[in-house]
């Protein structure tokens, strides 16, 4: 049996996952695939979590490195050329058999392969294609595969990695040419766009082909928070144009922990991570909410609120746009509202035909009241002393008492 | 949905069992004029075993009738009805992910928990799709309910002798998955708190990485 051969599998395991934890992305949703033919696995449109490590994160996928060998330095990853760890790499077997050893006792959804570079780009992504292949076809591995497309890969890989993986990435991790070329000099942002947008061809071009799993979940990448001295404005605006010109799925913020000494890299006592969880709440308002990036963050007004989340904050500075009528304003309306989400908006709209709405009755919907009372009426009747045009002072106050950050920091 | 009908049936016929000799059947035809939607809560809402799921469908099949209209926010029953299926559609979703087999000698897969609802039957048909090819054997423990799956489908099972002991290979992948789990945390972002909301207390004595710490 071939994991009992593997001498030190554990010792590499152990390795390689400390070596792949800082990678954020873990989501294994956006493909529904049934099992229809006796393979191995299934795959569910809004993804399934099944654990929660010590840091609150959640395992959906087994986050892994192929291997922590690298040509690389870059200044902010464990892995870099000179760091003196311990090093190993996998064999394609090895990881295979994990894997599905691991999927069939329901400890993960599927794998999240990245990878160190060994040799070059191309080889090493040669191999996590064989692992991959070994999975698909001699385990029959039906289940999520989120593969790391390592840059400056040539674009015949790049083809073959896509067909056998559900999403692709490709990680930018520092949201300027400036910052990339200090910090991590053997990458080049303009290859790495050049990259996406040929996975974004790829992946449109296939979309009706049935002979592979063209990575139907589309692709995303992963920003470093706090490394460089990038702005909330800046990072925002590379990640609107992404979602907007890219087509990316997904793009995650990583807050930065040191792990080298580099006097390249700032002091930080601890992450950044109220920032992080702000920079998602903004990401969260461009995606779902129809939000610009110019109503979040201003080339004047480049951070965003510490105190307030964004949309609060937009609702502060806007004033004006309130109260919003529940009974009769458009969704769009609705859903600028603090307090009301997607999920509450459309359940609104879709009861306000039949009856009318008490703020115990949204409460009921999952409307949160005490961000909403203060910009909302009902058929004009208004439910907050401090109607949203009385005192803007006195409404801040209130509503930093009664806001908690939807971190326990 | 035919099946599904079936087994809203058969789950109300049980409690009928104890306190109506009357006609289930009389609700067929109700039944089949849901939307799909409708009858999934009302099928969810039957797994919670409440003392009064029979009478709370009933009083929700009869108002249906006159309204159409689901506006859960005005009628206590419909409320209930509407609150406890989405709790119970939440705790089939979490042991989707929280469910933990071992292999045990003889080929067989088996995973036991304790759920707070009687939510064996639709869980054990997703592992059944999932897994077509292995054989399954999904444990409540709490209500000594057992089910066998093989190629897609569930049967009803009893657990009669001991479980067979675990396979050599079994000690060597838990052992590598609980080092997994404690390497791909980040300590400089520990947050228990955090951890404690999302995989509850009550859980955690069927989910192997957990099961250590917490017995």
């Amino acid at each position: 049996m071939l994991i009992k051969n593997s001498p030190g599998l554990y010792e590499k395991i152990s390795l390689l996952a400390g070596g792949a934890k800082f990678d954020v992305s873990c989501a294994s949703s956006g493909v529904s695939r049934k099992n229809n033919h006796s393979n191995m696995g299934n795959t569910s449109k809004f993804g399934i979590c099944h654990s929660w490590t010590s840091d609150g994160r959640c395992i959906s996928l087994l986050k892994i490195l192929f291997t922590n060998f690298c040509i690389n330095d870059c200044a902010y990853c464990i892995n870099r050329k000179k760091n003196d760890i311990p090093r190993t790499i996998l064999s394609p077997e090895e990881l295979a058999k994990v894997t599905y050893e691991f999927y069939r006792r329901n400890y993960i959804e599927g794998l999240f392969l990245s990878s160190g570079i060994i040799n070059n780009a191309d080889k090493t992504m040669e191999m996590m294609i064989d692992a991959l292949k070994i999975l698909r076809i001699k385990y029959k591995f039906n289940g999520y595969i989120h593969l790391k497309i390592i840059p400056e890969s040539s674009q015949s890989t790049i083809l073959e990695a896509i067909k056998w993986a559900d999403r692709v990435s490709i990680n930018i991790e520092l949201p300027t040419e400036k910052s990339l070329s200090y910090l991590a000099p053997d990458k080049k942002m303009t290859s790495i766009i050049n990259t996406m947008n040929f996975i974004s061809k790829t992946i449109e071009d296939l979309k009706d082909d049935k002979s592979g799993y063209n990575a139907k979940g589309g692709q995303s990448t992963q920003l470093i928070i706090g490394a460089t001295p990038e702005s909330d404005f800046e990072i925002l605006k590379l990640s609107s144009l992404l979602y907007k010109k890219n087509r990316l799925k997904r793009v995650y913020y990583s807050g930065y922990i040191p792990v080298n000494n580099d006097s390249r890299l700032p002091a930080l006592s601890k992450p950044p991570l109220l920032r992080e969880h702000r920079l998602y709440q903004a990401d969260w308002l461009m995606r779902f909410y129809g939000f610009n990036i110019d109503e979040i963050v201003s080339p004047d007004n480049p951070y965003l609120n510490e105190k307030f989340d964004p949309k609060l904050d937009w609702a502060l500075r806007n004033l004006d746009f309130f109260p919003v009528d529940i009974a009769k304003a458009p969704y769009e309306m609705i859903l600028r509202v603090p307090g009301i989400g997607p999920t509450s908006a459309k359940r609104i709209i879709k009861l306000r035909k039949y009856c009318s709405f008490t703020l115990n009755d949204l409460k009921k919907l999952g409307v949160v009241i005490k961000r909403a009372k203060y910009f909302i009426t009902i058929n004009g009747k208004s439910y907050s002393v401090d109607k949203v045009e009385k005192n803007r002072e006195r409404l801040r106050n209130n509503l930093s008492e009664s806001v908690q950050y939807g971190l326990a920091l | 949905m035919n099946t599904l009908v079936k087994r809203l049936k058969e789950t109300l016929n049980k409690k009928q069992e104890q306190l109506f000799v009357h006609q289930i059947d009389s609700f067929d035809k109700t039944f089949r004029e849901l939307d799909k939607k409708t009858f999934q809560i009302l099928y969810n809402y039957s797994l919670s075993e409440g003392n009064t799921v029979y009478e709370d469908i009933c009083y929700f099949l009869e108002k249906y009738k006159d309204q159409k209209i689901l506006n859960f926010s005005s009628d206590p029953v419909f409320e209930r009805i509407f609150h406890t299926s989405q709790r119970v559609k939440r705790e089939i979703h979490r042991f989707k992910g929280f469910l933990r087999f071992k292999e045990l000698k003889g080929g067989y897969l088996y995973a036991s928990f304790k759920p707070e609802y009687n939510i064996i039957l639709p869980l054990s048909r997703h592992f059944a799709n999932r897994m077509m090819k292995e054989k399954i054997i999904i444990h409540d423990t709490k209500r000594d309910l057992a089910v066998f799956c093989y190629e897609n489908r569930v049967y009803p099972a009893k657990i009669e002798s001991s479980i067979p002991d675990e396979t050599a290979l079994e000690k060597i992948i838990s052992s590598l998955w609980i080092e997994y789990f404690e390497k791909v945390a980040i300590k400089e972002r520990f947050n228990k708190n955090l951890q404690r909301q999302k995989v509850p207390l009550k859980y955690r004595n069927s989910i192997l990485e957990f099961r250590r710490e917490h017995v």
